[in-house]
Formats: C-alpha cells, structure tokens, sequence
C-alpha cells in the first residue's frame, strides 16, 4: 500500500492525538506545538485527565484548567473533568442563582459526575469554548488547538461519543453538542487525527486496529501515524555477514570484552530488523502517512530539541 | 520486605502506575513468582492486550478464569483471568439481582449498556467487584491485581464507591418519588427533586432523563449490596495483608507520573510497598542480563584486533565493524548512567522502608511462559535492602 505525503498539519484547526502509554505522545505534541509557534502560529495543548505530563516537558510549576504560557510561544492547559462539569452547568443553567445553589448541593453534583458521558461531554463542551475564543482583532485566540486525547481507549470514547449515546440522547443542547462536535470532527478542514506509536509489536497492533476501527466508523478525519523511536542500523549492512566470524574469534582468544560487544551487536541488528518489519506492518495495514522518527538519547527534551524534532515531524520524518 | 516475603506472605498484591510501563506483564509475572513460591495464586488483569494471552498459553484468555498450562510442575497454581468490562458487568447484575424482573429491567436500559461498555471510569470498578469475588471466596493465597493506567490515587481508591456513590440514597429519593416517605424534609427534598429534574431534563434532553430515572429505579432496590461491598473492598484494600506495588519504567516522563502517583496514594495513607522500576537499564553483557553496569571494562577495540585476526575466517570482519560494535555499548552505558540518575531521584523520596527492583531492558517483548518466568525470576532475585 502507498502511504501519500504528510499533510501539512497546521492547516487544520483541531490536531487530535492518540496512541498507546509510553510511546510518546507527550513528546510529540509538545514538539509540534513549539514547531508550530516558532511559525508564528498560537498553538494550545490540551490535556486531559489530571496527568500534566506538560509540567515536565516545559518545566513550569504547574498546568491549570486555565490555559497558561508555558514558554517557547506555546500555551498549555488541563482539562479537569470536575471543573468542566462545574462550567458546563453554569453555562446551561438559565438563572445563575439557580446555577449556584445546585453548583453548591453536594447531591446533584455527584449526580453530574457520576451520570453516563456527563464528564467526556463537558469535556468536549470546553473543547468548543477554546474553539469559540477570540483576540480583539477577531481572529481565533488558539489556532492550532493540539488535543492529547490519551491512550486509544480513552480517545475512542470522544470520538463514538455519538454512537454510544444514539439510543439515549434525547433532543436538547447536549444532543446538539454532540452532533456538532462529531461533525467537527470528521470534518478533514477542520480536524486532523495523528496517531502516535513506537516500532513494537504491541503498539503497533493497537495502531492497527484503532486504525480500522476509526475508518470503519469515518468519525474523524485523518493525519497520519507517527513512529516513535525507529532504531538505526547498528552497523553497514554489508558487515553483518562477518559478525558471525567475529563471535568466533572473539571466543577463539577468550577476550570477555569483545564478546560482550558482539552478543550486544547481534541484539541491536536483531532490533532494528524487528522495528523495520512492524513498520512494513504498520504500512501493509494502514494506509496513511507514515512519519518515521529517530530515537532520540537526550534524557529530557527542551526548546531546541523540541523545535527540531517538531520540525522533522512537520516534514514527515526522515527522508 | 523484599518483593519475595511480599509475594510470599501478601494475600493481595496491587499493581498500579501509570501506561506504557510492562505494568499487565509484570503483575502476571508477579503471579508466576508466587506460585513458585507454593501459593494458590490468581492474576486478574484488565489489559486486552493479546499478547499476555499468548505469554500465558492461553489462547482464549477472557473474562473467566483459567488455569494457566505450566509446562514445567511447580509447587503452587496459577489461575488468570482478563476482566472484560461489559461481560463482568452483566455477571454482577445476573448474580445479585434479587428477581428475574429486575434483573431483566437493569440488562435492557440503554443508560446500564453506556455505563458498562465504555465510559470512563468502568474498567476500574469492575476490576474491584472482580477482587472482591475472588478475596471474599478465599480461594486463592495470593491474588494479584493488575489496575488501569491511573494518575492519581482516586482512580484507584474511589473506584470500589463509584456505583455506591450513583445510587446514593439522596438522590435516588430525589428522582424516584415512590421511594419517598412523608415528612418535611422529604417534601422540601422532593421540591428540590423536581427542579433538578427540570433542569436535568433541559441539558440532556427528556430521554436521557426518563432513562436515567428508570435505570435508578431498577438499581435502587441493589442499592445496600454496592454500598456494603465497596466498603469491604476497601477494608480489603487497606488491609495490612495487601501490597501496593508501584510499576514505574526509568523514562522521565513515566517516572514523573510514577512519583505523581506515589505521592497521592501515600498522602491518602496509602503507603507503597515497592517500586519496581521496569526496563531500567541495558544489560551491557547480554550474556549477563542481570548485570547492572554504567561503564564498560579496561580495553580498546584497536587494540584486541591484533589478538583477532589470526582467528578470523571469511567473510572477514573488518576493524569498523568492531569498533561500531564498542560504540553502541559506549552509547548504552551512558544511557544507563542517564536511567540510573533518573532512578536515584524518584529514590531520593520513597520510604526507607519501601523495597526497590530494578528490572533490565530485556531484548524482546515478552511472549511466552519461560520469558515470563526469567522476568520472575529477576523480581524476586534482588536481595532486600
């Protein structure tokens, strides 16, 4: 299967993120959002959940449900469920008397917490306020708005938001909200998925099948994938015949060292030959772009490295 | 307590950490080391990943649990099973609902099917009613669970209360006027039911509602029986018979969330037991996968060259070849001083008390029994500080 060029990214309003634990993600949507202010652009990261990884990324204190300047043009936030129940309400409720009292009665607002998709629903009611926010000029305050939807179980539940709750939603302004936000969402000018993975076999897999899953439904409109982490060639491809000669040897003058190197070698060519097939996986199954990425050894990234690696990413990897 | 007296004495051991970290692989391997150990051990885990089925030898690992096929006899048994949410959800209703009529209402309501397949917070309350089976049946001597990709205690804690807390008798009063005595104060509750219900009704549409209303009634009578539950897997949760291991690799990002985690469970007198840092360093002598060493021995490649070549045979290595060969190991050994570093922070603040294990990057993912039992092994082997 063909993988067509990378779209450009910044193109689009909404750039939704998703991909298994631990390949990335935070790294990926922080680079591409230093990438895209270094453009000029005003670029929000939004989190979800109580996790905050942008704390870290950007070194500052603390990630609030108010978006805040993290430094390097871009600016950062952290959707909390609770707080977008709290201001889905307020903004519903006719009287802000009314509004307040049942805010403040400990009854009705466990009811909210606790009901079916009342938290992905006010969540995607904050979404649509980012969305709806301007400068003075009139032009949108956030644009790109960069959305780490989590771990791909997390992000199904948005984006079917609609088909989980078809037989339960009546008419009304969340029915509207929801139908709008599905819209949005498969809207190829306005949203743009990306999904990130690592060349492992288990995040490859979930790629796949999220993948399949998603073209089936046509809930969204599509990046493309971004691999994580692809492992170099140890060494010149025409050396690997002799590594075998070399072990030999090596065990011939008993030398610990340089058998240890070998051992050590022969794993690294296994790996990368590991990584390359779950790409070619990866390609026979998804047809999509498919944006290669180094590993890269630094033990935190920050402003150059970001900018960089958001660059390559924006390019569509390695070439 | 080392992770050994841990798997040998806990009754119930808790894995938690956040995504990404080996943390289903290592909550199975857990489970292995016990029942080497001789302990009846049962491993409940919730990731739907195929490939801890195929670890197992278990080809159909599902919602049931399983006996795993050990190839080679050890002295205890390990049971498996992965608790699929929706499955587990219809169990519970089929087992406590007091008549076949209720029963039948609560299985058929829209808002029960939203509720059990895929929101949010599902996965870990059906996890703990699952604990709570497998802990109040006294089968097992061990029981290892293996928790959702948490960020903080909350996620943890508060799932045993999450369908105690929806059916509180509040408002179930509130929504379900039948249920209401009369009084003053339930009439005044009743007003204030009323108005909420208008309210509710606007935002989510009179469907949602009516559903809602139906699917509280047919749950308020199964009401006492979440609440005493959740109370007792919390008691079992606190108990000083259970262990929270965190899971945690050495990349900065997992062990910021890691110590986010830590920090939350203990503030919450939840105190953790161990830390295991997985995939923590690269061994440097694949020969020696336990070996943990930040710098390579005396010894130039230039130099071993010259004792090489009379022993080299076509095709013939050339000296690049090895010196490529050193170069990575030099690199990796930078790396692990970089993980260690890393390590030694998240250290810096755990209790003295908490045990550590460092577990190696192995090779390959983990795929079958016997990579599971070298990764069990590996667990148990570090000696108690």
């Amino acid at each position: 299967m063909n993988s067509p060029g990378l779209p450009p990214l910044f193109d689009h309003r909404w750039l939704l993120f998703t991909g298994k634990g631990g390949v990335g993600k935070t790294t990926m949507v922080a680079s591409l959002a230093v990438h895209a202010a270094s453009r000029g652009l005003r670029p929000l990261i939004v989190e979800m959940g109580h996790r905050e990884s942008m704390r870290a990324v950007f070194g500052v204190d603390e990630i609030g449900f108010k978006p805040r300047d993290v430094g390097l043009g871009v600016h950062a936030m952290s959707i909390d469920i609770d707080l977008a129940v709290l201001d889905y309400m307020m903004q519903h409720i006719p009287s802000r008397r009314i509004a307040k009292s049942i805010v403040n009665n400990p009854v009705l607002e466990r009811l909210f917490k606790a009901m079916p998709a009342v938290g992905e629903i006010a969540t995607i009611n904050k979404l649509r306020q980012l969305e709806a926010e301007k400068l003075s000029d009139g032009r949108p305050r956030w644009a790109p708005l960069l959305v780490d939807l989590d771990a791909t179980g997390h992000a199904l539940m948005f984006l079917e938001l609609r088909k989980t709750l078809e037989h339960i939603m009546g008419t009304g302004p969340m029915r509207k909200l929801i139908e709008s936000t599905a819209e949005m969402f498969a809207d190829p000018a306005r949203t743009r998925l990306a999904l990130v993975t690592t060349p492992d076999e288990l995040p490859v897999t979930e790629t796949i099948q999220l993948y399949a899953r998603l073209r089936d439904a046509g809930t969204v409109a599509w990046s493309g994938v971004f691999v994580n982490r692809v492992p170099q060639l140890p060494f010149d491809a025409e050396a690997e015949p002799s590594l075998a000669n070399l072990a030999v040897a090596a065990r011939a003058v008993a030398d610990a060292e340089i058998q240890a190197d070998v051992a050590f070698g022969e794993l690294a060519w296994a790996r990368a030959a590991r990584a390359r097939n779950q790409i070619d996986r990866l390609r026979a199954a998804v047809d999509l772009p498919i944006v290669e990425l180094p590993r890269l050894t630094a033990d935190r990234l920050h402003g150059r490295d970001l900018a960089l690696l958001g660059a390559l990413a924006a390019q569509g990897g390695r070439a | 307590m080392s992770l050994t007296s841990l798997v040998a004495e806990r009754s119930l051991v808790v894995c938690v950490g956040p995504g990404g970290v080996g943390k289903t692989t290592v909550s199975a391997a857990i489970g292995l080391a016990g029942a080497k150990l001789g302990r009846k051990t049962l491993v409940l885990t919730i990731d739907p990943a195929r490939r801890l089925a195929d670890a197992l030898g278990l080809h159909q690992l599902d919602d049931a649990i399983q006996a795993v096929p050990l190839e080679e006899p050890i002295p205890g048994t390990l049971d498996a099973a992965m608790v699929d949410t929706a499955q587990s959800y219809a169990a519970l209703i089929e087992r406590i609902a007091p008549d076949e009529r209720t029963k039948t209402r609560i299985l058929a309501n829209p808002v029960f099917h939203a509720v059990s397949r895929s929101m949010a917070r599902s996965h870990a309350y059906v996890a703990m009613e699952r604990l709570y089976d497998a802990m109040i049946n006294r089968r097992y001597d061990l029981v290892v669970l293996d928790t959702p990709p948490a960020r903080n205690a909350l996620d943890i804690l508060d799932a045993p209360h999450q369908l105690a807390r929806f059916l509180d008798a509040r408002f179930v009063e509130w929504f379900l006027p039948q249920a209401r005595e009369r009084g003053l104060r339930d009439r005044i509750l009743a007003a204030g039911g009323d108005v909420a219900k208008k309210l509710l009704g606007m935002i989510t549409g009179e469907k949602l509602l009516t559903e809602i209303v139906e699917f509280l009634d047919a749950f308020a009578s199964l009401r006492e029986g979440f609440v005493q539950r959740a109370e007792r897997v919390d008691r079992i949760l606190r108990a000083p018979t259970s262990g929270f291991v965190l899971v945690s690799s050495a990349s900065p990002a997992s062990a910021d969330d890691a110590a986010w985690l830590r920090h939350d469970l203990e503030r919450r007198k939840v105190p953790i037991d161990a830390v295991i840092f997985n995939q923590s360093f690269i061994p440097l002598d694949p020969r020696h996968p336990l070996e943990r060493r930040t710098s390579l021995g005396a010894g130039s490649p230039e130099w071993a060259w010259q004792r090489l070549a009379p022993h080299l045979s076509e095709p013939k290595p050339v000296p690049e070849l090895l010196a490529a060969l050193r170069e990575l190991r030099v690199e990796a050994a930078g790396e692990n001083a970089r993980l260690q570093e890393i390590i030694a922070g998240v250290e810096a603040e755990l209790d003295p008390a908490c045990t550590r294990v460092q577990i190696p990057r192995f090779d390959d993912e983990i795929r079958d029994l016997e990579g599971l039992a070298v990764l069990a092994d590996a667990l148990v082997a570090e000696r108690p500080r």
